[in-house]
């Protein structure tokens, strides 16, 4: 810099120095301006912002709710209602939404900076643990309100509790169910025996035809892993959290299914998610199909512009060996703790999680109810959807401890890895076992919590 | 009245500003913003590195751990295979596009229309968004139902599990990668050859050099100082790649496409475990710094 300020003072003489004065001291009213030009916008803000607080004091609380759900079907019938909502209360209702892989990150910073950017919130169950500290209870409003939660399904609604306390409303159910062709498996298999069996006889990779198609891409893979696991009556850790992968052997029996069950799929699976998945499925190429129904199976399996299979599928449930119990997927509507509006905010969540409102957004969108007078109509129980109501009283979601998410991905590496021949089954569960213990002894979970999952495989 | 005027001139003189001062504040906005921005944020992130820390637990209090974090990421598995995928990655995808990008600018670095036109569709994978590029390459690149195998079948050829199996995988994504970055080599290295004046290649031709020699001997010499910032500027790039990763793989199958930059903000992010994180973001800007500084030396060495 010095440099070229010579080679301007021997171009220019003796004006340099002046011309260097003039800028330096632009420059520093440019910083002073600047510094004052910030300073005189938070001082015109401070009316505007005081007016809304005497807006907001006159009607006694903030004019707006905010919502964040997860991306899809799960936002858009959350918007379904801000209109009727504000016909009803004069309130605005803005609904954010976030990809499913987003939504954990997302939730935590806004609980972490304890600002509370949002009043209402789609929590996945297995982060209760770790979102607890930041949640309204809701017994109270539940109780002001006289809310009828007697209808919603008992487990499910408990999955939403902490220490005998309502956390959250549940929403969405889904057990983790597999979808098989009528025209090839006359009745579902029983036994994994029996499956891998069938399996075997339609697998043919020169015509295209597989007898499983599995979402294998690293997460969903993992959770196949914990359907085998729970119905081999087996679990991760018992209900102190001491890991027991290694010593529980049905652990590493799911581990091996599930490598003998990848023999009969496309092995182009450990690239899938679940449209691809899906997709198999509906072009005839395979005749079990792993992945979630509700997600995109049941809503097209009957479309004969999306599907070859019309009028040939049916939803059942994954082999039972020792136990029934089902992995499902459960979200959880709570309400933050940082909410300005609480009761508005609990308003809004008892309309969305009201009885009418889950049967139109089923009609809608095809969100499952969580309330059992939708699942005791004949007409549902005769459906096709049918097997989804009985699978629901046997789910259990994931664990709910604040090493949750981690525990997720390093199942979702141990298997990964050793569908992928990365690692051996021994390994695969050598890493598994010293990994989670290093997690819960990193993060461990809240003093005198018990592991609900290994009680309720364990006590059937 | 003389001696007015003189004390006149000494008052202005001293009114002026050294250069040395003048430099100095040039620099002041710069430098606050570099603080504010870099610097405090930095010497927080050594801080916590030697903590325990937890950003999602309110009730969890930063406790002084020593070099713990950096121990244990030297005993983590999932840390080093991603270590050795991040490099794996990063040196072969920029060793062959630095190739493959001289050759495109050597071919390209014409004033005719066709290597104008050329120079214009080059740019169209370099301007299309990571996430975007690698959504529609892992839906071309599917075994059963992907653009490339089917073309592979029309010419006799197998079907390849190209995302599903553990080398391929990796293989595929520095394909990606290869094609989405090659252009700008071509782009920036062109503007090189540009820069040379033919008159030396002319003469070189004259005397009988081959077209070889004049590339080995005269172009390459001359360009080795924008290949040295270009290589250093992408080099640095490629290991931190996530976009095209997450989007095609997730890491997967396995750990198998698992990267560090990926590593850290599952750390950071997904578990807020901020101690680990941020002693793995230290380990990370101390390596990429010390490649910077190779890069700085080898400038020198030019110069000199």
């Amino acid at each position: 810099m010095r440099r070229i300020f010579l080679k301007y003072k021997i171009k220019k003489g003796g004006n340099s120095k002046e011309m260097k004065r003039i800028i330096a001291c632009l420059l520093a009213l440019c910083l002073v301006l600047g510094l004052v030009g910030c300073g005189s916008s938070v001082e015109k803000e401070t009316p505007d912002t005081q007016a809304g607080d005497n807006q907001g004091q006159a009607t006694g609380k903030p004019q707006k709710l905010n919502m964040l759900f997860m991306s899809g079907i799960y936002a858009d019938s959350a918007r379904e209602i801000t209109e009727e909502f504000k016909e009803e209360t004069g309130l605005e209702v803005e609904v954010d939404d976030v990809p499913y892989v987003s939504l954990h990150e997302k939730i935590m910073l806004d609980f972490s900076s304890q600002a509370g950017g949002y009043d209402v919130i789609m929590l996945n169950v297995p982060w209760l643990g770790e979102a607890l500290p930041y949640l309204e209870p809701l017994d109270p409003y539940i109780e002001k309100n006289n809310v009828d939660i007697e209808d919603f399904i008992p487990s499910i609604l408990d999955a939403c509790k902490w220490d005998g306390v309502q956390y959250g409303l549940p929403r969405a159910p889904t057990p983790n169910m597999m979808t098989y062709r009528t025209d090839l498996v006359e009745t579902p298999p029983k036994t994994y025996e029996e499956y891998l069996a069938i399996a075997k006889k339609f697998t043919d990779p020169s015509k295209g035809m597989y007898g499983i198609s599995i979402p294998g891409k690293k997460a969903q893979y993992a959770v196949q892993y914990l359907v085998r696991l729970w119905a081999m009556g087996g679990e991760v850790a018992d209900e102190d959290w001491n890991v027991t992968i290694l010593s529980d052997e049905a652990n590493r029996r799911a581990m091996e299914n599930l490598v003998e069950t990848s023999k009969y799929a496309d092995e182009a699976c450990l690239s899938w998610e679940l449209e691809e998945s899906i997709n198999a499925f509906l072009q005839g190429n395979a005749v079990f199909c792993e992945a979630w129904p509700t997600l995109g199976l049941i809503q097209n399996a009957d479309n004969p512009q999306k599907s070859k299979v019309v009028g040939k599928w049916a939803i059942a449930p994954f082999p039972e060996e020792v136990t029934s119990k089902k992995q499902m997927s459960l979200h959880s509507i709570v309400i933050s703790k940082y909410s300005k509006n609480k009761d508005a905010a609990f308003q809004w969540l008892n309309m969305l999680m009201s009885a009418e409102k889950q049967t139109q957004f089923y009609e809608q969108f095809g969100v499952l109810p969580s309330r059992s007078s939708f699942w005791q109509r004949e007409d549902i129980k005769n459906s096709s959807i049918g097997p989804i109501g009985e699978g629901i009283k046997d789910g259990l979601p994931k664990w709910r401890i604040p090493v949750s998410a981690e525990l997720d991905s390093i199942m979702a590496n141990a298997v990964g890895s050793c569908m992928s021949g990365q690692m051996t089954v021994d390994e695969a569960i050598e890493f598994f076992d010293s990994e989670l213990k290093r997690a819960i002894e990193n993060n461990p979970p809240p003093e005198g919590s018990k592991n609900i999952n290994a009680v309720a495989v364990k006590d059937e | 009245m003389m001696k007015g005027v003189a004390m006149k001139v000494n008052k202005k003189q001293s009114f002026q500003l050294s250069d040395k001062t003048t430099t100095w504040l040039y620099l002041i906005p710069a430098l606050v913003v570099v603080i504010l921005a870099v610097v405090i944020p930095l010497g927080n992130s050594v801080i916590l590195s030697f903590q325990k820390m937890r950003l999602n637990r309110p009730d969890f209090q930063a406790k002084w751990v020593g070099l713990d974090n950096y121990i244990r990421m030297f005993q983590d598995p999932l840390f080093l295979v991603s270590v050795k995928n991040t490099v794996v990655f990063a040196f072969v995808s920029v060793s062959i596009e630095l190739i493959l990008g001289t050759i495109l600018a050597m071919m390209l670095s014409g004033d005719g229309w066709g290597s104008r036109l050329l120079r214009s569709i080059m740019l169209i994978p370099m301007i299309m968004a990571p996430v975007a590029a690698g959504t529609t390459w892992r839906m071309m690149l599917d075994k059963s139902t992907g653009i490339i195998n089917y073309l592979f079948q029309l010419l006799y050829l197998p079907a390849i599990n190209w995302l599903g199996q553990e080398k391929l995988a990796l293989v595929s994504v520095i394909f990606v990668d290869i094609w989405r970055i090659t252009p700008w080599f071509t782009i920036l290295l062109i503007s090189g050859i540009k820069a040379i004046p033919g008159d030396t290649i002319e003469a070189a031709l004259v005397y009988g050099a081959s077209k070889w020699k004049c590339f080995t001997h005269i172009v390459l010499p001359q360009l080795s100082r924008v290949l040295t910032l270009v290589l250093m500027l992408r080099l640095i790039d490629a290991f931190k790649v996530f976009d095209i990763v997450f989007v095609m793989t997730g890491g997967g199958p396995g750990t198998a496409t698992e990267m560090l930059p990926n590593f850290i903000y599952e750390q950071g992010m997904r578990y807020f475990d901020a101690g680990y994180a941020a002693a793995l973001s230290i380990v990370f800007i101390a390596a990429m710094g010390l490649l910077s500084l190779v890069f700085v030396w080898l400038q020198d060495r030019e110069n000199i």
